[in-house]
This record gives structure tokens, C-alpha cells and sequence, in this order.
């Protein structure tokens, strides 16, 4: 394949899994994601493994583009090399754009646009599995755009879903600990927005359930 | 000898291990007694150990006075570990330190015993700034420094590694006891295996989940279909590979250039050694505390304590309660900038 078209121009990250390089693919740009071997797992371990996360995620792409939902474009995958190879999307990532503090309007705003979004992937019974800042790109300053879908699933369970809230909010208090409060809320009411109130609600009592199961937290008090 | 320098009394009683520690300011360690409540057979039963804990209580902190050549007028404060932690030991612990204080008029500090993980961690091993793997019998943690506090990026949807391991190891017949010449009974079966049998592994960005995979290799053992060296391997191998991939996520994350591993579970060899691999490819450096003091211990808390008493940190006896979910991320942090 790679003769017809793919050319690597440069390596752009090295993330846990896989290293990011700018390419292009007949013409276009895209992002050429090679998920790398890990010395400390078995070979045979380490490679199935791979296998299964670039499978997974040359598919959940797919189904991005086709429920409508925004996402790089899936232009080709190769098990032999566990890379993917998807449309370069211009922007910056909405963790990296978080620290140079912009104003509430911007944060509510898209906290709102990202809670929505979440509630269609889960409306297409979809659970993203790494729903954190570091793996939303803005672009333009404002659209949100979803990647790393290694730990997607195809579910109804609810308790994915919740999980995938649970990331987020960690990912919140965690990193972007000054706007915890703020950014929480916009999520809920984008994901309201969406997916209803009744469906919010069972979801977001299934985040706290979880959030009790952990072993020594807050929540379980109010049991 | 201790002219000028100020000297805390730790007490730790969260688990199964009651432990006093002193140290001085200098970070050198004056004392350090304990003693672990070990069954007979079985799992460990939280209200046993807490009388457990009452009964040798009084001797160890004795002991550790005369340990260090001291009496307790040479102790400038009294820090105990008031959570997180099993509510029955903990108010052990909390009864004997209110005592002490009240008795002798010693300010008390209330210090958070995952805290006092890092903390003596990054005394014994040098690390400054560390993302911290903190695993043990109940606790699985991946945790950094940012903005006044430890805040948690990672952690186990449900049980804990050391517990998830401990149970297999009970369930096959491997254990008790859970140590052999310092190697944990599922990796030294495991070394014997061979082949790596499916099953599941799962990680949720920075977070994990064990129950399903102890379950299925539990269920591998009743249907006696693998070799129990094999189901040991693939059982390890899932378990370690989890942490290491969240721990890796939230160390590329943080961008941290140290990585320190600690709690109970940080002694196992094969566990060090995948992490050291990991931790290389991200150019940073891997400190492991002492085996002596991985696992619980009072002088983590004397020494957490002390760093607390510095900052005026200290609490009423009447207000020190004991608070079994006292999370890592609510304690201030004031000796870290």
C-alpha cells in the first residue's frame, strides 16, 4: 500500500500507545498512528494486543463518520504494521488550549459542544473508553473534534457510558482543577441536551455509583 | 544528642500493621517497631486486627522510645494516620495517639497515610517530583504533584492489585503465606509458566479494573482445563500489564521525570523491572522505595508528620476523628511548591 500512496513526512508525538507521524495519503494530509511494541509485555501478549486496539479503532472511526459525529476520517489500516492512517485535523488539543486560561464564555461554551458530542456516541451505542481533554482537538477555536478511539467498544451497557463521564470529570479535577465546577456542568447539560433528561440522570447516578465503588471516596457516605 | 532538633512520633494502625516510628528533622529514622497481624488462615478480619492493634499498642510505642534512647518529653509532636483505611484499626491507632497527646500535652498531626507513602518514598529514594505508582493490599493509585496537592489520575475501578492477587493466590491454595523469599506465591508460580492463556484486560484511560480479570482466572482454575502455571502467568502478566499501561498513559500525561513505586506490592522483582522498562522509554528515572518501607510502617506517618508540624499544621484531640475515605487529593500539600 504504501508505494500508491502514503509518504511519512514527521514524526509529530510519541503518546503511551503510539507514535503520531504527519503524512500524506494520495494527496491528503493525514496522521499516520503506528501503535509501537511495549518491552514490558510479552511479544505474543504485546502484539494481539495491538492488533486488537488498531482493528478496533480503523472501526470506530468508521462508525464516527458514518452516525455523523466528529471525528478524523479513516483513510486506510495496516495490521502488519498496527498503524492507521486518518485525516490530519488542524488544531490544538483541548488540554494543551485549557492552560492558557480562556475566558468562562469559551469554557462553557465548549464544555457544552463536548458534552453534546458524547451524548451522540453513546445515542449510537458507542463507548469511547478514554474520554479525557487530552484526546479533543479544537479547531478553529471552537469545534470540538473526538480522537484516540483504541478503547471504544460497541456497548448498551450503561455502566460504559458512565464511565466514559467518569473520565472526563477525573480528567477535570485531575488536570484543569480551577474550572472543575464550570466545565462539569456544561458537560451534563450538552450531554442533556442530547440524550434527555431521564437517560442523563440513570447515567450520571451510575457515575456516582462507581465513583462509591472506589475504595475510599466521598461519595459513599451518602449511601 | 537531640539538642534543636524537632522530633515526631508516628503511629500507623490503617491495616493490618500497627507501627510506631520517630525521626528527627534530618529525616534520620530514631525508631521504627511493628507489628503485623497475621490469621491463621483465611483473610484478615478488620475488627481482629484493630484488637489486635489495642493489645500491643502501648509495648510498641514503649519500645520504640526506648529504640530511639529518647522519653517521650524529647518528642516535640505526636502524628497518626487518621485514614484512609479499615475504620476499626484506624480508631486503634487514633485512641492511643489521642491519649499520648492529651497525656503529655503534645500537639497531634493528622496525616493521610497514602501522603505519607510519597512522602517517605521521595525521602528514601531522592525522587522530587515524582509520578507515584502506589500499590498495595488496598490501594492501586497513579498519582502527581499539580497545583498545591497529589492529585489522582489514575486509579482501580474496584479492587486493588495487592487484594486481587492475595485472593487468587488464597483461592489456588498458593497462599498462606503470600511471601516467599521476598517473591509474591503468583510470581513465583508464574515463572514456572508457559503459555498465556486470554483473559481480560482492562484499562479505561488512566483507570482499571480488576474484578473481572480475578474472576475469570478464578473460573479458569475450577475448570481445570490450564495448568495452573500458566493460568499464574497469563493471570500476572494481565495484572502488571495494566498498571504499567496506565501508569504510562498518565506519565506521558504529566510529562513527570520520575516515576517513584510504592505500598506493599511495590517488592515484587517482576514488577520493578517492567516498570523500569516502561519508564526508560519515556527518558525518566525510576525510584522504588525500600522494600522495608513499602509496605505500612510508622515512620512514614512520623515523618509526614513532621513535615506537616513544620507548616503548623496540627489538630485538635477532640476534632481527630478518624475518616475511613480520607482522599489523596484533599490534603494541602505545603512543602512542595
Amino acid at each position: 500500500m504504501d508505494e500508491i500512496g502514503l509518504k511519512i513526512l514527521h514524526l509529530i508525538s510519541k503518546g503511551a500507545e503510539a507514535h503520531i507521524y504527519k503524512a500524506t495519503y494520495l494527496g491528503y494530509d493525514v496522521v499516520y498512528k503506528k501503535r509501537v511494541p511495549k518491552p514490558y509485555r510479552p511479544p505474543e501478549f504485546d502484539r494481539s494486543l495491538r492488533i486488537r486496539r488498531t482493528i478496533n479503532e480503523a472501526r470506530m472511526l468508521y462508525y464516527m463518520r458514518k452516525f455523523g459525529i466528529p471525528a478524523p476520517t479513516l483513510f486506510d489500516y495496516d495490521l502488519s504494521e498496527t498503524s492507521i492512517t486518518m485525516e490530519y485535523v488542524e488544531g490544538e488539543v483541548l488540554e494543551r488550549l485549557l492552560r492558557r486560561k480562556p475566558s468562562k464564555e469559551f469554557i462553557e461554551n465548549m464544555f457544552l459542544k463536548v458534552g453534546e458530542i458524547l451524548g451522540k456516541i453513546h445515542l449510537n451505542s458507542i463507548a469511547h473508553g478514554d474520554f479525557t481533554t487530552s484526546n479533543i482537538i479544537v479547531v478553529n477555536n471552537e469545534e470540538p473534534v473526538i480522537i484516540d478511539f483504541g478503547l471504544s467498544k460497541r456497548t448498551n451497557d450503561i455502566e460504559e457510558y458512565a464511565i466514559d463521564l467518569h473520565l472526563m470529570f477525573r480528567s477535570l479535577e485531575s488536570t484543569h482543577y480551577d474550572i472543575v465546577e464550570i466545565s462539569k456542568e456544561n458537560v451534563l447539560k450538552g450531554y442533556i441536551n442530547v440524550v434527555g433528561k431521564d437517560f442523563a440522570i440513570k447515567i450520571y447516578n451510575k457515575v456516582l455509583e462507581i465513583r462509591r465503588r472506589g475504595r475510599y471516596v466521598r461519595e459513599r457516605k451518602k449511601k | 544528642m537531640l539538642k534543636g532538633k524537632t522530633v515526631v512520633l508516628g503511629i500507623e494502625s490503617t491495616a493490618h500493621t500497627f507501627g510506631c516510628g520517630i525521626v528527627d528533622e534530618d529525616g534520620k529514622i530514631l525508631a521504627d517497631v511493628r507489628d503485623t497481624y497475621v490469621p491463621e488462615k483465611g483473610g484478615k478480619h478488620p475488627r481482629e486486627a484493630a484488637q489486635h492493634h489495642s493489645n500491643v499498642s502501648a509495648e510498641i510505642v514503649a519500645k520504640a522510645l526506648r529504640e530511639a534512647g529518647i522519653t517521650i518529653n524529647d518528642v516535640d509532636a505526636i502524628a497518626v494516620a487518621l485514614g484512609p483505611g479499615l475504620g476499626p484499626c484506624l480508631r486503634a491507632g487514633a485512641v492511643i495517639a489521642r491519649a499520648l497527646a492529651i497525656h503529655y500535652s503534645k500537639p497531634l498531626v493528622p496525616v493521610n497515610h497514602a501522603v505519607a507513602h510519597i512522602e517517605i518514598g521521595k525521602l528514601l529514594t531522592g525522587a522530587k517530583d515524582p509520578l507515584v505508582v502506589y500499590v498495595s493490599g488496598g490501594n492501586t493509585l497513579i498519582a502527581a504533584f499539580s497545583g498545591g496537592r497529589y492529585r489522582v489520575f489514575g486509579e482501580t475501578l474496584d479492587i486493588a492489585l495487592g487484594n486481587c492477587l492475595d485472593v487468587f493466590a488464597r483461592e489456588a491454595g498458593l497462599a498462606p503465606p503470600y511471601v516467599v523469599k521476598g517473591m509474591h506465591v503468583v510470581d513465583l508460580c508464574a515463572e514456572k509458566g508457559s503459555k498465556i492463556i486470554d483473559l481480560p484486560y482492562v484499562v479505561k484511560g488512566e483507570d482499571l479494573s480488576y474484578s473481572g480479570l480475578l474472576t475469570a482466572a478464578l473460573k479458569k482454575l475450577t475448570e481445570g482445563n490450564e495448568k495452573l502455571e500458566d493460568i499464574c502467568l497469563s493471570f500476572r502478566e494481565n495484572a502488571y500489564n495494566m498498571l504499567i499501561e496506565a501508569s504510562e498513559r498518565a506519565l506521558a500525561h504529566t510529562r513527570k521525570k520520575e516515576v517513584l513505586l510504592t505500598g506493599g506490592v511495590a517488592a515484587s522483582p517482576i514488577l520493578q523491572n517492567k516498570l523500569k522498562l516502561m519508564v526508560k522509554e519515556h527518558n525518566a528515572s525510576l525510584h522504588v522505595t525500600p522494600k522495608k518501607y513499602a509496605g505500612d510502617n510508622g515512620v512514614m506517618i512520623a515523618w509526614t508528620g513532621l513535615l506537616m508540624f513544620k507548616y503548623g499544621i496540627t489538630i485538635e484531640s477532640e476534632k481527630a476523628f478518624v475518616n475511613q475515605r480520607w482522599r489523596l487529593d484533599e490534603v494541602d500539600i505545603p512543602w512542595m511548591k
